[in-house]
């Protein structure tokens, strides 16, 4: 069970108005995977990165499987590093002056990450084969194509043996092409783990497709849980069901085009 | 008589540069790194701290630095047990230029260092790395280019260090008179092509070191995009 029951606010600056995070979240931590949606800057990111230890909420207890990693009342922030959360940044994050070797071995390395055991180097090697990528080792990210990165991205995450891994907007730096095709591409890698998946994201094409469980959030909190399958069922489209669903959360707000 | 005349100041003026600039940079690099993600007013304090000697002039940091270091200073007496003295020494020269040097070093590497994004460190984390892996691994190396340059001002600034030296490890010829301190004993004494010469290496040294510097790091960065 991923249990998140968190407050987290920002005061209003010079620049933007304030915002307030109130999440109370119960999901079972099965291989079923989670879609967080919602419109930018409805929280999803923010409660990602208080999951996997990258923020620190104001107040509230978070856990997986009875494990605390951050309660405000008892004190207890378990650092990122030893949350064993896979994260996968919108932009990738790879570190531009390493191999994609280096990259992948970062999660298990010695204190230098660009000097890799030979036991260390091989296992990269295997994950980036399961990824189809292995002939990219040598290559720096800044010479890999859009899909490239998301795999060797992938590979590293996996590489560090998290339990649970977390992907922010998977495709929102891809051109639209590209996204059609690495949709299916990482359903497909995605089917193959073990490991429980969360996925934020604002397109209802990557509900369709990556969706078991659908978690709506809108205006810093998280609004509904829902099983998708049967949800989706009842309608006729994708849009139709996920519009219906906004609707009743929030009606005003929403633009017309829905 | 007069090639070791213009060589022994450029080798002592070079020796201490070069010590100090490495002293300082580990203390102003770390410096950099831990004072560039706290808030409150004791970083702030401490920031002002470490930028000070680029405002103070040398030789009030000549004197701050003798009543520390002196014989009876602070850690001057606690030397001095040991036996060792920095006054009248190129070690005392050293200490001198290293306390000048560190607001460069120092300033350039917060920049640099803030400029490294953020998600790259995050990432990190999320991969299990400690701060101390992160700093070494994943913000030095992303931010050296920017360190590098301020290594190079401070190098360069270290040579011509004069004000906080003089009144520290003197002007002893031979021991502890560096290009600048020789040149001005020079044109003191009157003995101008003397002083010619050492402001011709002075010049051609640091050009040489400036321009030695923009061409490693223009290598750098074609090699990685390559």
């Amino acid at each position: 069970m991923i249990s998140l029951h968190m407050e987290k606010t920002f005061a209003p600056g010079r620049t933007g108005e304030g915002f307030h995070l109130n999440v109370r979240l119960d999901l079972p931590s099965g291989k079923a995977s989670i879609v967080l949606f919602g419109a930018s800057g409805s929280g999803k990111t923010l409660t990602l990165q208080c999951l996997a230890g990258l923020a620190r909420p104001d107040r509230g207890r978070i856990s997986i499987d009875g494990e605390v990693l951050f309660d405000a009342d008892d004190k207890i922030h378990v650092p990122a590093r030893r949350r064993r959360i896979g994260y996968m940044f919108q932009d990738y994050a790879l570190f531009p002056h390493l191999t994609v070797l280096h990259n992948v071995a970062y999660g298990r390395g010695g204190f230098f990450p660009w000097r890799v055991h030979a036991a260390e180097r091989r296992r990269a090697l295997d994950m980036l084969d399961r990824f189809g990528v292995a002939h990219l080792a040598r290559r720096y990210p800044s010479q890999l194509s859009g899909g490239q990165k998301q795999r060797v991205s992938l590979a590293r995450a996996l590489n560090a043996a998290p339990r649970l891994l977390l992907l922010d907007e998977p495709f929102s730096a891809l051109d639209p092409l590209l996204r059609l095709r690495l949709r299916q591409e990482l359903h497909g890698m995605l089917a193959d783990l073990t490991v429980p998946c969360l996925i934020i994201s604002h397109d209802p094409e990557d509900v369709d497709i990556f969706a078991q469980r659908l978690v709506l959030f809108h205006a810093g909190s998280a609004r509904e849980v829902r099983e998708y399958p049967s949800l989706r069922a009842g309608h006729a489209s994708t849009q139709a069901c996920l519009c219906q669903l906004l609707e009743a959360n929030a009606a005003p707000r929403l633009p017309r085009a829905c | 008589m007069f090639e070791t005349d213009i060589l022994t100041p450029l080798y002592i003026t070079l020796k201490v540069a070069a010590i100090a600039t490495g002293v300082s940079s580990v203390a102003a690099i770390i410096a950099a790194w831990l004072l560039g993600r706290r808030q409150g007013p004791l970083p702030l304090l401490l920031d002002a701290l470490c930028t000070l000697p680029l405002v103070l002039p040398p030789t009030v940091l000549g004197y701050y630095l003798i009543l520390v270091l002196g014989r009876r200073g602070v850690v001057g007496q606690w030397l001095a047990e040991a036996g060792v003295s920095l006054m009248f020494s190129w070690q005392g020269a050293v200490a001198a230029a290293a306390v000048v040097v560190f607001p460069l070093i120092y300033k350039s590497s917060r920049a640099a260092l803030e400029q490294v994004d953020r998600r790259y460190e995050d990432a990190a984390r999320t991969l299990g790395a400690s701060e101390w892996r992160i700093f070494l691994g994943v913000s030095l190396p992303l931010a050296w280019r920017g360190i590098f340059a301020g290594l190079m001002l401070a190098f360069a600034r270290g040579m011509g260090e004069f004000g906080a030296t003089l009144m520290i490890a003197g002007n002893i010829p031979g021991k502890t008179q560096t290009l600048a301190l020789a040149i001005y004993d020079a044109f003191q004494a009157g003995n101008d092509a003397q002083a010619t010469g050492l402001v011709l290496v002075a010049s051609v040294t640091c050009a040489a070191l400036l321009a030695g510097s923009e061409w490693l790091v223009r290598r750098g960065i074609s090699r990685r995009q390559a």
